[in-house]
């Protein structure tokens, strides 16, 4: 266990406490800027793990006809999952490679923790502690105490409400795009999921926002920004899927401004399975697909880079360029 | 996290699960404050030291108790009006003994005057500063004078623990404990990287210096010149009317101890691992040296060994003439961030966990000293 210590701090923790103690001296003693600088360091060095993540959304985005297909043709279970499996196969897709991506995450959002915990000193044994993790340059050893205050926060305090607010608001945005893509399912197992994922649409923002009370601010910082630098990748790489700002606005406030309703859940669901099911039907339809978080409201917006992909596709796909087909 | 789509209920509770487990252990302190308060002497030959947090014990040389105390976290109340008393929280400060009173300032900025006459430890008055103290108070003419973290300087009466005055010269942490001259009152800072000397009576300041580094050390008062630890690897020496600087050593890490300043000598060791003696025009007499050494505590003199204790648990006696090594000694597991006391011929220091430990500086030789709890607390 101790070896185990020993290399997370020389190969993972030292590193990054000498990095974050530099940027804030080049960054003109911002300890905040020097946070979101390392965010973006550290989005930028994984970008290839996320590519593939993002590709791998997609991917599974663009079987969901074939996907509609097999769960309408096959009704044994197991002959069903052997297709699915077989889809997946033959178009390269992964489902687990969403994984890989978020579990590299989660050492570096430790160490980021541990990191902005101790070069800001919470404790003077702390500030001690420092001295040892610091390399031998006068830049880095003269820099330290580092201010933690930025923009007014004290990003060395626990419970900064705006940046709970913050993380809580960008994961579940980010859940809520995610979630808003048409999956091809059973009713039973379309239910089941559909409640997965609405719970996961509150319960990972909810854990993540308890977890941000109880640390140093600058870790809610770093967790807001890294998640905002996400949306906007899978919004560039993957699209926003059904997702349309307007869906936001709760039906209360539309019926207010004269606005259509939003659809209920159960409508959606009916909806994405329809529009699944036309596209099974009809493989070589050219439509556009119908909305189905608002629909029939002055907020839908063409999807017809989806639409038009999906119903274009055969019954099985081609493999994806660029992806190595497996079990042939 | 950049998305969750979970289709089987088991994933979901896995990825919850590890998730969690990840978080909740990430959520402990690293380095919690444990309080660097030295053991002091208190009357009639007893030793005042920090038991525990928030916890004072007076005991003899031998372990054997003779009072104890504890100072309770301030009483708080939460937004429906009910009340709550906080943790106890660590000694910083180093306790000031006068005859039979002590004064103690914890780390959650409570003053307290202790009574130790007859054997026990009775509380006087306590007073809460409202924000945390790391820094040594000072006392002088029935004032003490405490810095908070947030740079403010109150005055307490101490005959009935009123705030009879208060002036924040700094925004910033003061963890070195002030040093007093005539009047005067200087104040190290740690997020400004100044030296101030504020007049005792009004609060004014009288002159600023502005440093390279960080001062998280006790200053020194030595003639008309103060000395000045810094985190910017130097000791510097100061003008007291002035504030001008007359001399700066340049070590090899930071200085975070108080040095120990003798007719002969400045000593004063770095979080690197040297110690030095230097003379009073800042000229270096000797540098000893061990990597992986880190010097917090103030080196203390015995009979011509100069004893130096290390964070990790090493001590080293080496003659303070010349620096050459007469012993080292390592007691394991132990980190040790609190000065020594010199009392009867022995060495008695404080560990991060409370333990006591005696050493005897002319041979090396640590024995931990057995404290035992006292049969009725005060």
């Amino acid at each position: 266990m101790p070896q185990i210590t020993a290399i997370w701090q020389i190969a993972l923790e030292t590193p990054l406490i000498n990095i974050m103690v530099l940027l804030t001296v080049v960054l003109g003693g911002s300890y905040g800027l020097a946070i979101l600088a390392f965010t973006v360091i550290s989005r930028a060095l994984m970008f290839p793990l996320t590519l593939r993540m993002l590709n791998s959304m997609k991917g599974l985005q663009e079987i969901q006809p074939q996907m509609a297909e097999i769960q309408k043709k096959y009704t044994d279970p197991k002959r069903r999952q052997e297709e699915v499996m077989k889809l997946y196969r033959e178009a390269g897709v992964n489902p687990l490679g969403c994984l890989g991506p978020q579990l590299v995450q989660f050492p570096i959002f430790i160490a980021v923790y541990q990191v902005i915990r101790m070069t800001l000193g919470s404790t003077p044994e702390g500030m001690l502690a420092l001295s040892g993790r610091l390399y031998d340059y006068p830049i880095i050893q003269n820099a330290i105490p580092l201010s933690s205050t930025w923009l007014g926060m004290d990003l060395a305090a626990q419970g900064n409400y705006f940046l709970v607010a913050a993380v809580f608001a960008s994961m579940w945005l980010q859940q809520r795009i995610s979630s808003s893509r048409p999956m091809a399912t059973t009713q039973a197992a379309s239910d089941q999921q559909r409640q997965m994922n609405t719970m996961m649409q509150w319960l990972m923002p909810a854990m993540f926002a308890w977890f941000v009370i109880a640390t140093p601010a600058g870790v809610g910082l770093y967790w807001a920004s890294s998640t905002i630098i996400g949306i906007i990748l899978q919004w560039i790489f993957v699209g926003p899927g059904d997702f349309t700002w307007g869906s936001l606005i709760p039906n209360v406030v539309r019926e207010r401004l004269g606005m259509p309703r939003l659809a209920t859940p159960d409508q959606r669901r009916l909806a994405s399975r329809a529009a699944l099911t036309q596209h099974a039907e009809v493989p070589g339809g050219d439509r556009t697909e119908s909305r189905t978080t608002d629909e029939g409201s002055g907020d839908e917006r063409e999807d017809s880079r989806r639409g038009n992909r999906a119903g274009a596709r055969p019954a099985r796909p081609a493999p994806r360029p660029g992806r190595r087909r497996r079990n042939h | 996290m950049t998305m969750f789509h979970v289709k089987h209920p088991r994933t979901l509770l896995a990825s919850v699960l590890l998730a969690s487990t990840l978080l909740v252990g990430c959520t402990g302190e690293l380095t919690p404050a444990k309080g660097w308060a030295p053991p002091v002497a208190g009357p009639n030959n007893t030793l005042l030291i920090q038991s525990g947090a928030g916890r004072i014990a007076a005991i003899k040389t031998d372990g054997s108790p003779v009072a104890s105390f504890e100072l309770k976290g301030a009483k708080t109340r939460d937004f429906i009006g009910r009340e709550s008393q906080a943790a106890a929280t660590p000694f910083y400060a180093t306790p000031i003994v006068e005859g039979n009173t002590a004064y103690i300032v914890s780390y959650q900025g409570r003053v307290a005057r202790l009574n130790l006459e007859g054997g026990s430890i009775t509380e006087r008055w306590v007073v809460d500063l409202n924000h945390h103290v790391v820094a040594t108070p000072v006392l002088r003419d029935n004032r003490l004078y405490v810095s908070t973290e947030n740079g403010r300087l109150a005055v307490v009466n101490v005959e009935n623990g009123s705030i009879v005055g208060e002036t924040r010269p700094t925004p910033g942490r003061v963890w070195g404990s002030p040093a007093a001259a005539d009047d005067r009152v200087f104040i190290g800072t740690l997020d400004s990287s100044e030296i101030l000397a504020v007049q005792a009576g009004n609060g004014s300041t009288l002159w600023r210096y502005d440093g390279d580094g960080a001062t998280a050390a006790d200053l020194v008062v030595d003639g008309s010149t103060l000395l000045v630890p810094s985190f910017d690897r130097a000791i510097h020496a100061l003008d007291l009317a002035s504030g001008k600087e007359s001399w700066a050593f340049p070590g090899d890490g930071w200085f975070v101890g108080k040095p120990l300043v003798t007719p002969g000598a400045i000593y004063a060791g770095t979080m690197s691992g040297s110690l030095y003696a230097i003379d009073r025009s800042g000229k270096q007499q000797w540098q000893f040296h061990r990597a992986g050494l880190e010097f917090r505590a103030t080196p203390l003199l015995a009979n011509g060994t100069l004893v130096g204790v290390s964070r990790n648990g090493t001590f080293v006696g080496l003659d303070a003439a010349t620096g050459a090594e007469k012993w080292s000694r390592t007691f394991e597991g132990v980190e040790i961030d609190a000065n020594g006391l010199m009392l009867d011929n022995a060495i008695f220091f404080t560990t991060h966990t409370y333990r006591l430990l005696r050493l005897d500086p002319a041979t090396g030789e640590i024995q931990p000293v057995n404290v035992q709890p006292p049969s009725s607390g005060n």
